[in-house]
């Protein structure tokens, strides 16, 4: 449906497109995280051609958007509709403002009162038509901005972070909206959002953007358990995140050298490979006892190491022990008021070599 | 005074003189804007200052440039304008288009950008886009439309030189009270000054009302 080639965009002397690639299927939800600045709002507004790309190229169902230069106002324009972060809203009632593309569109105006009170019933907004749309609340406003944009049916919608204002209830009712959209009308709709679970909720695929770049594209499942490199892994929550070299392997189960510790991890790097490997907080243990006796619950790791921190993150205890490498892990409350882990206490860390996600450096 | 049918005629011929003038130039100036705030090119900015700087043109400076064109002498000698109402709406046009212009540039420029870029994406084509921005900022446009009328029909300098003040043909409501006043007819100056303020309170009713009513 969509396909992004090599797509570049400079603004001045700064790149902030730096070559992206992206494949969206129709009727897919493709969400973009990433941190900030990182160019996700360009690419949305390029595919939406606000902004002229200085290379590359946006193809709609094999249509090229840019290969006759500008093309603004090209008859694919129509087929695209995008919410912005802060929607604007323009002066006149509700129903103006969803209408407003429909008259772009020259609709009679019997069909114009039938699709625009269709639309508003689908965003929760039923009755709001003589209503002063200026005068609405924050979620009421981003919800008549995306009737606005629903009720032309495009099969495509881009939506800039439209959930970054509202308040959770709101959020809530709109990511409704979003997959009911998709689910009655077949659109394909690309989102973006700094906030990674909603990634994980919304998308059927993600693509981490990075360096104005789609660094790695996925499942939900993909991204957040498997990311590509350490960037990825520190966005997407990995708080362990070290740099290694391959010391050892026997038969994909790898020992991986980290300054002086050496871990166990399932992989098939080869000896020699410099690396960078992950681990989630969660997939840790903490042994009050040091000493171990033997492999009899088949974990491999075992480091012995001092609390150096604990930190009380919600209902659980995030406890940092330094094991010559700064590992930083989770337990529960009731587990910590019990063994009353303190700084300074001597500790063994143990975890499976298959919770160790390892990735080329 | 006020069954006098030489003060409606003057006041009739002001209301004209200056509605016209206010009509041709918000044709011109509307779309001179637009093109102003959405085109770049070298000297833009120079341009828009003179443009801020000629809002406070002195009148009759506008007078004798005007009756120059116009004088039998000038390069437009030949339409015969001088000491004509139409000579008279041309140098109310020239008053009052950097007024017009530099209201409707301000408005379209300090509009938020997401509004452009949300017309844009649903669909407009350039006209369509044109058409939505001026609908954006029509309330600022009716002031300054409002505005523009206001200091066309209260000028006097560019009326006298322009229009002569001839009795019956070129004579307005500000010319008159010129006249009446250095001939010591006060009563009748306050008369037509009250007329003209009473001309100004409607217009400012009028705009007031379309605003309400949008």
């Amino acid at each position: 449906m969509i396909t992004v080639d090599n797509l570049k965009k400079d603004f001045g002397s700064t790149q902030v497109l730096r070559g992206v690639n992206l494949n969206v299927s129709e009727g897919e939800i493709f969400v973009i995280i990433g941190p900030s600045g990182q160019g996700k709002s360009t690419l949305l507004r390029t595919i939406d051609t606000l902004e002229i790309p200085t290379s590359g190229d946006i193809k709609i169902r094999d249509e090229s958007l840019y290969s006759n230069g500008d093309s603004r106002h090209h008859d694919i324009r129509k087929k695209i509709g995008m919410v912005f972060q802060n929607p604007a809203i323009f002066q006149g009632t509700v129903f103006e403002n969803v209408a407003y593309g429909l008259r772009f569109r020259k609709i009679s105006s019997r069909d114009m009162h039938e699709r625009v009170s269709q639309t508003l019933r689908e965003v929760g907004l039923e009755g709001y038509e003589k209503r002063v749309a200026r005068s609405l609340s924050g979620g009421e406003k981003q919800r008549v901005a995306f009737a606005r944009t629903m009720v032309t049916r495009p099969e495509i919608i881009l939506l800039d972070e439209p959930t970054s204002n509202v308040d959770p209830i709101t959020t809530e009712k709109i990511e409704e909206i979003i997959h009911y959209t998709r689910d009655t009308y077949n659109t394909t709709i690309i989102m973006n959002t700094h906030d990674m679970l909603q990634g994980q909720r919304m998308g059927d695929r993600i693509g981490v953007m990075m360096n104005g770049r789609i660094m790695q594209a996925g499942t939900p499942k993909e991204i957040f358990t498997l990311p590509a490199n350490g960037d990825i892994a520190r966005f997407v929550g990995f708080e362990n995140v070290f740099d290694g070299e391959i010391r050892k392997n026997d038969a994909g189960t790898a020992v991986i050298r980290s300054g002086t510790t050496e871990i166990y991890g399932e992989t098939l790097f080869s000896v020699g490979d410099t690396v960078t490997w992950c681990i989630r907080t969660e997939d840790m243990h903490l042994h009050m006892k040091v000493a171990y006796e033997g492999h009899t619950d088949n974990i491999r790791n075992h480091l012995r190491g001092t609390v150096t921190g604990i930190a009380l993150v919600g209902p659980r205890h995030h406890v940092m022990v330094d094991c010559g490498i700064l590992l930083e892990l989770v337990v529960s409350w009731r587990f910590a008021d019990r063994v009353k882990v303190k700084p300074g206490d001597h500790v063994r860390v143990s975890f499976n070599p298959e919770a160790v996600h390892v990735m080329p450096r | 005074m006020t069954l006098n049918p030489e003060v409606y005629e003057i006041a009739f011929r002001s209301i004209y003189i200056t509605f016209t003038a206010t009509l041709i130039a918000s044709v011109i100036s509307i779309p001179l804007a637009l093109y102003l705030a959405f085109h770049d090119f070298r000297g833009k900015t120079s341009i828009v200052n003179l443009i801020h700087t000629l809002y406070a043109l002195p009148t009759v400076l506008i007078g004798l440039l005007v009756f120059l064109m116009l004088s039998r002498q000038g390069p437009l000698g030949f339409l015969g304008l001088l000491f004509t109402p139409a000579g008279m709406i041309i140098g109310q046009v020239i008053l009052v288009i950097p007024i017009l212009v530099g209201l409707t540039y301000s408005a379209v420029t300090s509009l938020d950008p997401i509004v452009k870029d949300t017309i844009i994406s649903l669909g407009a084509d350039y006209m369509q886009f044109l058409v939505s921005i001026l609908r954006e900022v029509r309330f600022v446009i009716y002031a300054a439309i409002a505005m523009a009328f206001g200091r066309a029909i209260s000028e006097v300098g560019a009326a006298i030189i322009i229009g002569g003040n001839i009795k019956g043909f070129t004579r307005i409501l500000t010319t008159a009270i010129s006249l009446e006043t250095s001939m010591g007819n006060i009563e009748l100056s306050m008369a037509l000054g009250i007329i003209l303020l009473f001309i100004a309170l409607i217009v400012n009713f009028v705009m007031t009302s379309i605003r309400r009513g949008d």
